[in-house]
């Protein structure tokens, strides 16, 4: 376990190091013209070469690349990733730390929900297998691994906010009042559900096979043979021991997940990180959205490394290993 | 792409002028919320730093300047000044400051900060800061101080456009602060939390929402909705989910967003003419050789309708754009609408040696006539128009084809090549004129608001004697000499492109919300409002 | 963004993976029935080719029975309701469309396989390279992979899409690719590591074989059949992934749409004008959902062995 562990830690380092050149790279060397000039230009409704050349020396991108990504990089070491092209007047740091947590309330609900709703659903699919109920289970995960999210998100926003008014349309809590649990909450109910969807489809379907392959197992045969009942043996063998996997599952489906919060955030303008992403996407506001992918990368690389090492630690083949 | 066109909800006038104090200070309560698009990007509210339209919305209920428009008219009235006196050659302009009047911070205003302000302008060297601002700023007009309460706005030559300028910027702060952070405008604190005199206080600005309170302190006519809550929405259908969820109370709107809801019991619009026109990306590339041509520029002019424009993109909420003309200029000097007339571009084409190919595309000497449009990207109302003016256009028979977003400086609407020969031309009358044409619409404001009053969209006011005054001191021949160079420009090299089609602001709002007043304003800003009217109905 | 469907089923038949070269004609039958058993995958086929034949006819048709195509403006037809003329009505520019649907789909289509097609031979070059070289290489590539894959490429996508604002189709289709090789490399090395150690291709080493011989003759043809569910699985996740940039307005560009582009431009109208919001919406929904079940009806016939682990 703990030659895995350091092995695992070690591997970190690397990783970070191509995610840094990737997001630089992408921002310097993909075709067109570093956008901030069009974008003052369009700011301002400015066609003077002159202001291009001023903005263009202010924002040192006369240097050689290198020293570019050095630079940066040192400072994105220190969580400063600069200003935002767009709104000068933002530490592009700042804008993280405020869009960050609520990022990860929305994920971290939509996990919980998917966990919880694909485990259950998987298990009972299993259960019953073989059943309308197996049946239709099936085939409600699979049109959920088909939907957009985006398109499931505007109409469960019609359907739920508009036209039955359960529930608030947008935004964390009601217009200029401060956020407390129980606003957060009912703001925080569709977003999370939308999103957590595809997940709990993804999810139902391994824990349901999972489940199928540990009931044929022998320890399951003696189980039923010591005479338990049905339910019994499902409950304390069979499910425990298939959900092991959905760990892994789990954590490598995170970056998908993450992704996909962006276009929630979008439909449910939600502040979080995936909307400032598209809005810096949008206005080529580049200093964010490096900062986002260096960040959010960092974040679900360190999340999978602590996946791993708990699953090392739950997988007595890994924790055994000297 | 941001919706620079709609977003915003100025607050530029002050209906009440000299009459500081004789409201009876009613209380202020209840609260309005407005969701709001592409807030994102607009987080500056400093008095001189203020970045695109909203965030000069919310700001304009915060600072306020030396003159601004009024609801009624959108004519220039006193705010922080009281009145003012133009000298016999138009060039030197003296303002009487208003007595009695506090900023949030509790500070006192006099002259100085008049002064500081302007010092933070003309610091701020990456001019970024609102459009008149700089315009003031590179104009090469100075202001002086007379005295504690006398200010002096000095031209190089007279202008008539330097109200509007402003009206629109120069918002003043208290001089303490605004001068501690003169070197880091950027990282001030007033880019949150901007301290001014206006009738709303910043109260919370710290994540998603803008809380806005109402200023007890406030000289003028107290506002009487005690809070006003802007609410960030990631885009426009956002702000269609939140009005039509009934969270949000008033809001602007594209006309197609929330297209029906105006119909539904409870909700009441208004629209207001906005002359800011949507020329900004129909600019087919002059590349083509033949558009050097000025019969073909007009004939592809004559091959746009305008009218089906109008209809599909604006939902008729839209009017024709034909009267740009130079700033001050009289009304005699207006250039005349383009009528959608394929006869007549025929005619000009033939005329100019063209005939069609096989494939119905117009050719001259073996070369095929081909524009290029630019693709401005994600939904717009400009998008739309570029759709619909390229398919006029290859009804017509030229061969269009969108291309990727360019880089700005391919797309100007003016060729590279003559941009100094109109340059001279265009600015023999406000110097200031850039090439472009958003530029132009800046300088346009004095014009457009002959156009408004002509229109019947305002009554009379003293803006046009006042423009009047300023043209009066050119010469009679400078003056035809003037006007005749402007059209020329712009029935020649602007053809095809100047006279479009410019949307109607529109907003919509719960029936409670009473007394909002929505007007035209000229120059980019387009249209205003003032939130420190608005009532709340019991 | 949807997660891709490739995970465990159950055992459902116990043909082994031959060990060398699948005896094609009766191996070939067995596939087949074993498709034909996965009665969804067989309905999903019939909607896919549907879906097909109306990228490849239905401008054609369009145009011959309702005169009309994706781009004409119809004056004063501004959302217009259905009609004889427009069986689905117009859209927000008055545009018919059905023709406007049809051609999106085309492009959606064209987009999907397209980026497929690019992002798995990345993946299968890769995959392969990592798979019979080992070592350092392998090391290097994994690392690459696997921090690609950890990371949320939505975020890289749209970083990208704020430098290179406005895609042509290409650009979109190589960007998708470029951001969605992975998965396929993993299966591919993993597949290769396995195979490589295997004992007929250990003997045809010992006889003299050449790495190239082995990896083409040996390893390519058994992997080939994960190629081909991995494929179909992620059409699906490719086409979502455009219509989620092009929802943004990031993706493929006016004049020409995709189902997503449609999407985007519907979203202003989904109270007023719902069909321009559903319509696209249903249409990628089903394409998906075909593409989805196809690749698990492809899995169970063609590779079995897919069915218990990973």
């Amino acid at each position: 376990m703990r030659e895995y562990a350091i092995r695992r830690i070690l591997l970190l380092f690397p990783q970070l190091f191509v995610l840094s050149l990737l997001t630089f790279g992408i921002t310097r060397l993909v075709p067109g013209e570093p956008g901030i000039i069009a974008q003052a230009s369009d700011a301002m409704a400015m066609a003077d070469p002159r202001l291009e050349e001023t903005i263009r020396l202010h924002l040192g991108l006369d240097r050689p690349l290198y020293v570019q990504y050095w630079e940066w990089l040192v400072s994105a070491l220190r969580f400063d990733f600069g200003h935002s092209y767009v709104n000068l007047s933002m530490p592009v740091s700042e804008l993280l730390r405020q869009r960050l947590g609520p990022t990860l309330l929305l994920t971290g609900t939509a996990l919980v929900i998917a966990t919880v709703g694909g485990t259950a659903a998987g298990a009972i699919a299993a259960r019953w297998r073989n059943t309308w109920i197996d049946h239709s289970m099936t085939s409600f995960t699979f049109f959920f691994l088909s939907v957009p999210n985006f398109w499931a998100g505007i109409i469960a926003l019609t359907i739920f906010a508009i036209w039955l008014d359960w529930l608030p349309s947008s935004g964390m809590s009601p217009p200029g009042e401060p956020r407390t649990v129980s606003s957060v909450a009912t703001h925080l109910t569709l977003p999370a559900s939308v999103l957590g969807l595809s997940l709990m489809a993804t999810i139902a379907r391994y824990v349901r096979s999972s489940v199928i392959e540990v009931m044929s197992e022998d320890y399951i045969r003696t189980a039923r043979a010591k005479g338990l009942r049905e339910g019994v043996v499902f409950r304390r063998h069979a499910l425990r021991n298939a959900l092991l996997p959905v760990v892994t599952i789990t954590g490598l489906r995170l970056p998908i997940l993450i992704g996909g919060s962006v276009l929630i955030e979008r439909v449910f303008s939600w502040p979080g990180l995936g909307r400032a992403s598209v809005d810096a996407a949008l206005s080529r506001d580049y200093p964010v959205t490096m900062a986002l992918v260096m960040l959010v990368g960092t974040l679900t690389i360190v999340g999978n490394l602590v996946a791993d090492l708990i699953y090392g630690l739950l997988d007595p083949r890994i924790r055994d290993e000297t | 792409m941001k919706k620079q066109l709609f977003i915003m909800v100025a607050v530029c006038a002050f209906a009440v002028s000299g009459l500081l104090g004789s409201a009876q200070a009613q209380e202020a309560s209840g609260q309005v919320v407005i969701p709001m698009a592409g807030m994102d990007v607009t987080r500056q509210l400093h008095p001189n730093d203020a970045h695109f339209e909203i965030g000069l919305a919310i700001l304009s209920n915060v600072a306020e300047t030396l003159v601004r428009y009024s609801t009624e008219d959108a004519s220039i009235v006193p705010s922080l000044a009281t009145d003012w006196e133009v000298s016999d050659d138009g060039t030197t302009i003296t303002f009487n400051l208003r007595e009695g009047v506090t900023f949030h911070n509790g500070d006192s205003f006099n002259a100085e900060d008049v002064m500081a302000s302007w010092e933070v302008l003309k610091a701020d060297e990456i001019v970024l800061g609102p459009f008149s601002n700089m315009l003031l700023n590179t104009n090469g007009a100075d202001i002086v101080m007379v005295d504690e309460m006398t200010v002096q706005v000095v031209l190089p030559e007279p202008n008539p456009g330097v109200f509007d300028l402003l009206a629109r910027g120069l918002y003043i702060g208290p001089k303490g602060p605004m001068l501690e952070d003169i070197d880091n405008i950027e990282g001030s604190r007033l880019q949150r939390y901007p301290i001014g005199t206006g009738p709303y206080v910043v109260v919370e600005h710290e994540t998603d929402d803008i809380v806005l309170e109402a200023y007890p302190d406030y000289w003028g006519e107290p506002a009487k909705i005690q809070r006003v809550v802007i609410q960030a929405q990631a885009d426009e259908i956002g702000v269609a989910a939140a009005m039509r969820s009934g969270e949000g109370d008033i809001a602007n709107f594209d006309i197609n967003t929330l297209a029906g809801l105006e119909n539904e019991p409870g909700y009441t619009t208004q629209s207001a003419p906005s002359l800011r026109g949507c020329t900004l990306f129909i600019k087919p590339d002059f590349s083509s050789p033949f558009m050097a041509e000025r019969d073909v520029r007009v004939a592809v002019a004559h091959a746009i309708d305008r009218q089906n424009i109008k209809d599909t993109v604006f939902g008729g909420n839209a009017v024709d754009l034909a009267y740009w003309r130079a700033p001050g200029l009289p009304l005699a000097a207006d250039v005349p609408p383009i009528p959608y007339d394929i006869e007549f571009a025929n005619e000009l084409m033939i005329g100019a040696g063209f005939e069609k190919n096989d494939d119905g595309i117009w050719t001259r000497d073996g070369e095929v006539f081909s524009l290029t449009f630019a693709n401005i990207g994600p939904t717009s109302s400009t998008t739309d128009m570029n759709i619909l003016i390229a398919d006029n256009l290859s009804d017509f028979g030229i061969a269009t084809e969108f291309v990727e977003y360019p880089d700005t400086s391919t797309y100007r609407s003016v060729p590279e090549d003559r941009t100094e020969e109109i340059y001279t031309a265009c600015t023999g009358w406000t110097r200031f004129v850039p090439l472009d044409f958003r530029f132009l619409a800046v300088s346009h404001a004095a014009a457009e608001r002959y156009y408004l009053f002509r229109e019947g969209f305002i009554p009379p006011n003293d803006q046009v004697e006042l423009i009047d005054q300023m043209f009066q001191t050119f010469d009679e021949a400078e003056q035809m000499e003037l006007i005749q160079e402007y059209i020329e420009i712009a029935q020649d090299e602007m053809a095809p492109f100047v006279p479009l089609v410019a949307p109607t602001a529109t907003l919509i709002y719960k029936e409670e919300l009473q007394n909002v007043n929505l007007t035209s304003l000229p120059g980019v800003t387009g249209w205003m409002t003032r939130i420190a009217e608005w009532e709340l109905a019991e | 963004m949807t997660h891709s469907v490739a995970e465990p089923r159950e055992q459902t038949t116990s043909t082994p993976v031959s060990p060398v070269r699948m005896q094609r004609r009766s191996e070939w039958r067995r596939v087949v029935n074993r498709f034909l058993a996965h009665r969804l995958a067989v309905v999903s086929l019939g909607v896919l080719l549907l879906f097909i034949a109306i990228a490849i006819w239905g401008p054609l048709v369009v145009r011959t029975t309702l005169n009309t195509d994706a781009q004409e403006i119809h004056a004063g037809m501004r959302n217009g309701p259905p009609s004889w003329d427009h069986p689905l009505g117009n859209d927000e520019l008055g545009r018919d469309l059905l023709a406007r649907l049809v051609d999106a789909v085309r492009i959606t289509l064209i987009v999907g396989l397209l980026v497929v097609i690019v992002s798995n031979t990345i993946g299968v070059l890769v995959g392969g390279i990592a798979g019979s070289f080992g070592g350092a290489v392998d090391t290097t590539l994994m690392v690459v992979l696997d921090t690609l894959i950890a990371i949320p490429t939505f975020y890289l996508l749209l970083a990208i899409a704020s430098y290179a604002a406005q895609f042509t189709v290409t650009g979109i289709i190589v960007v998708i690719a470029l951001t969605s090789w992975m998965g396929i490399a993993r299966i591919v090395r993993a597949d290769f590591i396995a195979l490589k150690n295997r004992d007929y291709v250990l003997a045809a080493k010992s006889l003299g074989a050449t790495q190239w011989w082995v990896i083409t003759r040996q390893i390519l043809p058994n992997v080939f059949p994960t190629i081909i569910v991995a494929t179909s699985l992620s059409v699906g996740h490719a086409i979502i992934i455009e219509s989620a940039l092009s929802f943004l307005g990031l993706g493929v560009q006016t004049p020409r749409a995709s189902l997503g582009t449609l999407l985007s431009r519907a979203q202003q109208y989904v109270w007023t004008a719902p069909r321009l919001a559903i319509l696209p919406g249903v249409a990628i929904v089903l394409i998906v959902l075909a593409f989805n079940y196809i690749g698990d009806g492809l899995r169970e016939a063609l590779d079995p062995r897919l069915n218990v682990d990973r």
